[in-house]
């Protein structure tokens, strides 16, 4: 699986570089508009498209017939794109949360508000990625294209919106909550790695 | 050891190694106890497939030429005198037969054909 | 004699196709050439023998072993090339290399650099820019470098050029040197077959035609050429696939039974075209 984990890091490198390089840019026009709730929304965005980039790349190359070929289990092979998705979901968020904090000083509020909202939103985008994989599994990249959409600007939308009303909602009632979010988040990714699994057993190559 | 195959004259490839080395064994080319090729390089230095070397080499250990031993390798086997004496008469007796038939389409007589059979005998001693 | 292969009774069913009923087996230390034409079934075949679909019917031993029993562990022996490469085109041969490690124990980095000079691929240059005979040659030089005891290759040199064939034929020979390895390629080239293969097994339209020696086959089938109204005279049955034109008839037969005649060498592509496109008697 790690191995597994090495090539699809290789796979989606140019794609991770852009996203570097984008998320920076990001972050210096939302210090800049002082509105970081795009900057979130962003990162975000990009740690649900990897691990489709990843499945999208494996589609187009026929990988998969060829590591059903090697000593991989189906399992193994299912549970590496989970574990890649956990990886880039928490390595993005480990980012925005150092660049939140380094943005502290000019103003956008203490980071013990901001890292709530971070959590909140690393474990949606988890919750998307694990509607999506299934999805994608079940009917492959070309085919969920369009639901994909759908389905990773919601996140966007919410983070922006979020974001805007975070003046509105009463912290108490997030702090409360947001250790339960990311729980309720990554139970949501275990069913999904479960049906993954059941359905990429099934599929032919 | 040379070993010239064709693959267009209709002898199998396998009888073409075993008369070729059978040849050079009795010429004394090959020596007794030298060492063979094993079958399968044979077969990739001269392209062509494991069983036909495989073949070959079971045919020549059959018939006393070579012996292979388990771990070390095929070699020529030590000279038996009468086997390769059988063997070069087996190769005169062959051609023999082919001239008689041939004489005979020809329409030579038994004395006649002596005669060109004894010219070459000569010619040869020369 | 061990079978690196045995195949018993395969089946399975598509919509529009069927693999029906087939069965062979590879003895070790031999190469088996599985020829037949587009479409025929030695993709699905191969594909069912790796377990990368499913098979309705039937049973297959690799190295004795049940190919669902032991996968994995098989897997780690079985040396793999499916047509046209199928690494995603950003990787470079180092990167494969980095991660081939982590998937088969017996994987060996020296071996793959050897194969990767001996074929002239660059090391650091993305899979974009590699040619396909470039990437069929990399997928060769993966697919030898884990001390694989079978290789199980899907047409490994279509779309390459003489030479390069001619080149990965060696390797296929010196790959044989070891009397426990042994060759399984699917393949539309015939001349590569008859060059190296130890047996053959031919298939169409899902069923098996036939699996035998390559010299047998070679030595026993020929082709007759007669003309017109000598060939009506001939057993029905006698021939297994003719050709006629205005002047005259090509037929494959049995040598044994017209001995006698002038009968021409047929080769492998002869053999193979006679019987798939050729009318029957």
């Amino acid at each position: 699986m790690i191995g597994l984990l090495i090539k699809d890091l290789y796979a989606v490198k140019k794609q991770l570089r852009i996203v570097l390089l984008i998320s920076l840019i990001y972050f210096a026009v939302s210090v800049y508009s002082k509105n970081l709730g795009m900057f979130t929304g962003i990162a975000v965005m990009y740690s649900i498209l990897l691990p489709i980039t990843s499945m999208a790349i494996d589609e187009q190359c026929k990988w998969d017939r060829y590591a059903l070929a090697m000593p991989l289990s189906r399992t193994a092979i299912v549970l590496s794109k989970y574990v890649l998705a956990l990886l880039l979901n928490l390595g993005i968020s480990l980012v925005v949360c150092a660049l939140l904090m380094l943005a502290g000083p000019y103003g956008f509020g203490a980071y013990e508000e901001l890292l709530p909202m971070m959590f909140t939103i690393s474990a949606g985008a988890m919750a998307v990625i694990a509607v999506m994989l299934p999805l994608l599994y079940k009917f492959g990249v070309e085919k969920a294209r369009l639901i994909m959409i759908i389905i990773f600007l919601i996140p966007f939308l919410l983070s922006v919106v979020a974001s805007n009303l975070q003046v509105e909602i009463p912290l108490e009632l997030l702090e409360k909550y947001v250790y339960l979010l990311p729980a309720a988040a990554y139970g949501l990714v275990l069913v999904s790695l479960w049906v993954s699994v059941l359905i990429y057993r099934r599929k032919e190559f | 050891m040379d070993i010239i195959l064709s693959h267009s004259s209709g002898k199998p490839l396998y009888e073409q190694i075993v008369a070729q080395i059978k040849d050079q064994i009795v010429s004394g080319s090959l020596k007794p106890g030298s060492a063979l090729p094993s079958m399968r390089s044979l077969a990739k230095e001269l392209r062509i497939s494991v069983i036909t070397t495989k073949r070959a080499y079971e045919e020549l250990e059959r018939e006393g030429f070579i012996t292979t031993v388990q771990g070390k390798g095929t070699f020529v086997a030590d000279h038996n005198i009468e086997l390769i004496r059988e063997q070069q008469l087996r190769v005169v007796e062959q051609l023999l037969e082919e001239a008689a038939a041939a004489a005979k389409r020809a329409g030579l007589s038994l004395e006649e054909t002596i005669t060109v059979l004894e010219m070459f005998y000569q010619e040869r001693d020369d | 004699m061990n079978n690196a292969l045995e195949i018993n009774g395969l089946t399975k069913t598509y919509d529009r196709f069927r693999l029906d009923n087939i069965s062979f087996s590879l003895p070790e230390g031999s190469i088996m050439g599985f020829i037949g034409e587009n479409g025929a079934g030695k993709t699905t075949t191969i594909k069912l023998i790796l377990n990368i679909i499913r098979r309705d019917e039937g049973e297959i031993k690799i190295f004795g072993r049940d190919n669902l029993i032991d996968e994995a562990e098989l897997k780690q022996d079985i040396g793999v090339v499916l047509d046209d490469i199928n690494f995603p085109e950003s990787m470079t041969p180092r990167s494969i290399n980095k991660f081939m490690r982590h998937i088969y124990r017996r994987w060996d980095q020296h071996a793959f650099f050897d194969y990767l000079d001996k074929f002239a691929l660059p090391q650091r240059k993305e899979l974009k820019s590699f040619s396909r005979g470039m990437k069929l040659k990399l997928s060769i030089a993966v697919a030898m470098s884990h001390q694989a005891k079978l290789l199980i290759l899907d047409e490994p040199t279509s779309g390459l050029d003489p030479v390069v064939r001619d080149e990965i034929l060696d390797i296929f020979l010196e790959f044989i040197q070891n009397e426990q390895h042994s060759i399984f390629l699917s393949t539309h080239i015939t001349s590569d077959i008859e060059k190296i293969a130890d047996y053959i097994t031919f298939i169409h339209q899902g069923r098996l035609v036939f699996v035998e020696e390559t010299n047998e086959l070679l030595n026993r089938y020929g082709i007759l050429k007669c003309g017109l109204q000598d060939f009506e005279q001939l057993e029905p049955g006698s021939v297994l696939g003719y050709r006629k034109n205005r002047f005259g008839v090509e037929a494959l037969v049995e040598r044994a039974k017209f001995k006698g005649y002038t009968v021409d060498d047929a080769s492998i592509e002869d053999i193979m075209l006679f019987i798939i496109r050729g009318e029957k008697k």
